[in-house]
């Protein structure tokens, strides 16, 4: 930046274009050189003819000349973008400001738009703006905003050319931008520096990354300290014409071997037009189903993929999407499940399941009804003492039939609970032994409204020869509705003698079947993310003859597909976020066996991981996932795991921020092209002055009309 | 012809060949001809009637007009003879202009002369054909080649094979040249000069004078290039004067009009001299077909 006479020329390496101006000079002097001779005949006639005249043509010629001359110098000065800074400086440009530049890295800003990608033009708009500092005197940092914003140099520098190379290593990544986050550290960066402090914001305004900032209230105020003004340098043209994959998941959630599964994912139409688009999925490594669909605009819709999965253990699943949309980067969902030989069911009992006429030995029939090996429930049965975290790590089910008298502490309860917590589902037959005292101790540690019933004590009219029967249900619900009215009367014919009172049971949790004497006999509660089913009954020959009769096993099975969680419950790992490897079965002291872990992200190379955790709950962690797609866990070769890492879907979201919500965020707003989304040439840094560059511009064309003009004239 | 001369040519003879050269005076001739001459011959051409001298022949004497008068009178006819046609060709530097970007081999250049000396060929090929006699003078620092009058094609043939090979440069000094061409030409004859007449006017017209009080007819072909009659399309250049290479430097931008006016006045004032003297005078530019020019000029005459 070069200050003379109260104008600053912002890019001042394009004065030496002023050298230009040697050119007519050089073709003026090179024509007098080349000029032709030519041997004429009547040169006497020009003579004559150019008599008195020379003198003037030679005048002319020369104001040609220097119209020429100061032509070239004023466009060249015009280039130079010359700013009038003496009038807001006192004759001196700016000096001491310092200058953050935020710069949203997001997925977002990777979009192609009239075939370019948008993080040029922002490249462009951060050059500019460097362009604008006063070298050796301004300070100037940049901040990536992505998922986890960081600055380029620690403090500000006053050498721009640093921030220039680092412009021009400028991608887009993977990740959401944290905004917030860059705001936090733009604020950070400026504290303590003098003079004026400018935040300037170069984004794509994607309304769903700004939004969030709005609703909470946020505003360059707040975000900012007071003494530091802030601009935001829109960029893009506001096409949303994106379509995105997102919401993956597979149905049932624990498919077993041999099953029929579908494979949903969501296709999304963010555009303002109509979409034919092709979406396939490709399981493993085999053949990809595919499907055409068209979308409305602004439609999402469901695409299924039905698939028999033949093989036990982790799948890998890749949903693409053909279409030729703005952003790239979401037209691929990457998505694993993990599939069964059998489903995983813990019975935890403490009778013996091998003793006729136990609850045990009833429920372990009913769950396993076939045999073992041939039915698709895999039942592990555990006392109640034995029940560890492993142990029920897997399992898709929970069925607690008789237990001993448990005292507060014991860890069955607070793993059941963590166990529900995790999303899991269990029944409890409560009409045996000192269930009453063990289910009021498991409730009390939820509170005392959470279940919305009180436990009664359990009634035994085994002695006075009455019983109880179970007269009335919700049969249409999704745990009943296999019930026809058959089963319904042979239900209603057994006896039973024993049962759980079951009282004050709160309106939203309606019993789904009802004892003979009105009071509930099975209740369903959505217990933190899982579910708890308890039955105020037993299949035990002490409680009646439940155990007995079929409809029992037709109840119990069931009951486990309502108990099984109806969606995964892996986490969604996104871009920009930690992917943690839980390594089940490694103590810490098994250095070895940690040493050969290894984690490899989609581009096929290791991660870098951290092992953290206490003994039998280590946890590989990578800090950050920087590519959308599968990283796997790998121990001498074999992947033992599989987690599938894909870009945040509101990054597919391009809509830009409003107008109306952009002014609240920040009064000082360059808002981009509407043709080409490029940002106006506008002075971006304040203090910068008046530009001139069109005065300069305007009075070169001037200039050059008037040679053009008094050319034309003098040839008449 | 063997090998045929670059200026006189058997398809330019074929394009004449409907053509008659006549002089508008009487002329004298060594020959008898078809062209009227001031001295009374024996022609079928009646002429007038003179008393009887003696010495003349008894067989003049009209005996009908003595049976009617009693008194002897002759009859007078008049007297035809050949024509010498005196072709005068300027052969200065200023004739070797053949534009601003001339070919540099010479038998590709056509130059003012090379106009000039088609258009000599084609009158002196018109002379013989009508049984005249051509005589052909160069003037190149003076009179430096004179050919005797001829009615012989193949001496015709040889002079115009010599003018091939000529160079025009220098000064003419046509005033001077004119001066010993009156000497050496007929008493009464055709003069014909073919030139750019950039020398002085005034001695060139003293010149041509000289044939007129004689009773010659003179014709003026003022040969100019369209280079000279419209400047060619420059910038800026040096004009270097081609018989006293003096330079110039100008842009052609600037002067044209001005050149133009004095082209123009430079024209009229040698149409308007000739006329004056009683000679004609024809402009012929480079860019006009040579036989073309001559039968026009032959047109407008008849």
């Amino acid at each position: 930046m070069v200050v003379m006479a109260g104008i600053t020329f912002v890019s001042a390496g394009m004065l030496f274009g002023g050298l230009l101006a040697a050119l007519p000079i050089a073709a003026h002097l090179m024509n007098r050189r080349a000029r032709r001779r030519i041997v004429f005949p009547t040169i006497r006639l020009l003579e004559q003819a150019s008599a008195g005249h020379s003198r003037l043509f030679k005048a002319r010629r020369w104001v040609l000349l220097m119209l020429r001359v100061l032509a070239v110098w004023l466009i060249a000065l015009a280039f130079s973008r010359p700013m009038w800074t003496a009038a807001e400086t006192g004759g001196e440009s700016g000096e001491g400001r310092s200058v953050v530049l935020v710069l949203d890295t997001s997925a977002s800003v990777g979009r192609r738009q009239e075939g370019v990608r948008l993080i040029h033009p922002l490249r462009a708009a951060a050059l500019r703006a460097l362009d604008e500092l006063n070298i050796g005197v301004d300070a100037a940092d940049l901040v990536y905003a992505d998922a986890h914003p960081h600055a380029l140099v620690r403090g500000l520098t006053r050498n721009p050319q640093v921030l220039r190379e680092a412009l021009g290593e400028l991608i887009a990544t993977n990740d959401r931008a944290d905004i917030r986050a860059a705001f936090t550290l733009a604020d950070a960066l400026l504290k303590g520096q003098a003079g004026t402090k400018q935040v300037l914001v170069f984004s794509d305004i994607q309304a769903t990354n700004w939004k969030p900032l709005l609703a909470a209230g946020d505003t360059a105020t707040r975000l900012l300290s007071p003494d530091i003004r802030m601009k935001i340098v829109a960029v893009g043209n506001g096409d949303t014409g994106n379509v995105a994959l997102s919401d993956a998941f597979v149905f049932p959630p624990h498919p077993i071997v041999g099953q029929t599964v579908r494979l949903h994912v969501r296709v999304v139409n963010y555009g303002t037009s109509p979409r034919r688009v092709e979406v396939s999925a490709r399981l493993d490594s085999e053949t990809p189903l595919t499907r055409v669909e068209a979308l409305s605009p602004e439609e999402q819709r469901e695409m299924v993929f039905p698939i028999v999965v033949d093989l036990a253990g982790e799948h890998d699943v890749v949903f693409t999407l053909s279409c030729d949309d703005a952003l790239a980067v979401d037209n691929r969902f990457y998505f694993s499940f993990r599939c069964s030989d059998r489903l995983p069911v813990v019975l935890v009992s403490d009778d013996d399941p091998n003793q006729p006429g136990s609850g045990g030995y009833f429920l372990l029939r009913a769950l396993a009804p076939r045999g073992r090996e041939r039915d698709p429930l895999s039942v592990r049965h555990i006392s109640s003492d034995e029940v560890t975290r492993d142990s029920l790590t897997d399992a898709q089910a929970v069925v607690i039939g008789y237990t001993r008298l448990l005292s507060a502490g014991a860890p069955l309860f607070s793993l059941l609970r963590e166990y529900l917590e995790r999303g899991g589902g269990m029944a409890w037959f409560a009409a045996e032994g000192p269930a009453a005292h063990n289910l009021r101790t498991f409730t009390a540690m939820f509170g005392s409204e959470a279940f919305g019933f009180e436990i009664g004590p359990v009634r035994d009219y085994s002695a006075t020869g009455a019983a109880l029967s179970i007269t009335r249900g919700l049969w249409d619900s999704s745990l009943l509705d296999m019930f026809d009215l058959r089963s319904q009367e042979t239900l209603g014919r057994i006896r039973l003698t024993r049962g759980l009172m079951i009282g004050s049971v709160s309106g939203y949790s309606a019993p789904l079947l009802s004892f003979s004497d009105g009071s509930p006999a099975l209740m369903s509660i959505d217990a933190e993310d899982g579910r708890f089913v308890l039955a105020g009954f037993s299949p035990s020959v002490s409680c009646g003859d439940l155990g007995k009769h079929g409809v029992f096993v037709a109840l119990c099975q069931s009951l486990i597909q309502y108990l099984r969680p109806a969606h995964t419950e892996r986490d969604v790992l996104r871009v920009g976020q930690p992917v943690e490897f839980p390594l089940t079965g490694i103590d810490a002291e098994d250095a070895g066996v940690v040493r050969d872990i290894t984690v490899i992200a989609p581009d096929g190379r290791p991660g870098n991981i951290q092992i953290t955790g206490a003994d039998g709950h280590l946890v590989a962690t990578v800090a950050v996932a920087r590519e959308p797609g599968f990283y796997r866990l790998r121990r001498v070769g074999r992947v033992l795991k599989m987690l599938p890492v894909n870009i945040d879907p509101r990054e597919s979201n391009l809509a830009p921020l409003d107008d109306s919500d952009f002014g609240k965020l920040s009064h000082s707003v360059v808002s981009p092209s509407k043709d080409t989304g490029r940002v106006a040439n506008v002075p971006l840094l304040t203090g910068a002055g008046r530009p001139l560059w069109r005065v300069f511009l305007a009075a070169g064309v001037v200039v050059l009309g008037c040679e053009m003009l008094l050319q034309s004239v003098w040839k008449r | 012809m063997d090998g045929e001369s670059r200026y006189l040519r058997l398809e330019d003879l074929r394009r004449l060949r409907h053509l008659t050269f006549t002089s508008r005076r009487r002329v004298e001739g060594a020959y008898a001809g078809r062209h009227v001459s001031p001295h009374r011959g024996h022609s079928v051409e009646f002429a007038d009637y003179r008393a009887y001298m003696p010495g003349d022949e008894v067989g003049d004497i009209d005996w009908k007009v003595y049976g009617r008068s009693d008194r002897l009178y002759v009859k007078l006819f008049e007297h035809h003879s050949d024509m010498t046609v005196n072709l005068l060709l300027d052969g200065s530097g200023s004739m070797a202009y053949a534009g601003i970007d001339p070919p540099r081999d010479a038998t590709k250049r056509y130059s003012k002369f090379d106009h000039a000396a088609r258009l000599s060929a084609a009158i002196a090929l018109l002379a013989i054909k009508q049984q005249d006699r051509a005589s052909l003078s160069v003037a190149r620092e003076g009179l430096k080649q004179w050919r005797r009058p001829s009615g012989s094609m193949a001496r015709m043939e040889g002079w115009f094979k010599e003018l091939q090979a000529l160079e025009p440069s220098g000064e003419a000094r046509l005033d001077e040249v004119l001066h010993q061409l009156s000497q050496k030409a007929a008493k009464r004859g055709l003069l014909i000069l073919l030139s750019d007449l950039l020398d002085e006017p005034e001695a060139i017209l003293k010149g041509l004078s000289l044939f007129t009080h004689r009773g010659s007819e003179v014709i003026v072909f003022h040969v100019l290039h369209t280079d000279e009659l419209k400047l060619p399309e420059l910038d800026d250049a040096v004009f270097q004067d081609s018989e006293t290479a003096s330079r110039l430097t100008l842009n052609v931008g600037d002067v044209r009009s001005a050149y133009d006016r004095s082209m123009k006045r430079f024209l009229g004032m040698w149409s308007s001299a000739c006329r004056a003297r009683g000679m004609d005078y024809r402009l012929v530019r480079t860019s006009e077909d040579p036989i073309g020019v001559l039968s026009q000029y032959l047109g407008g005459r008849a």
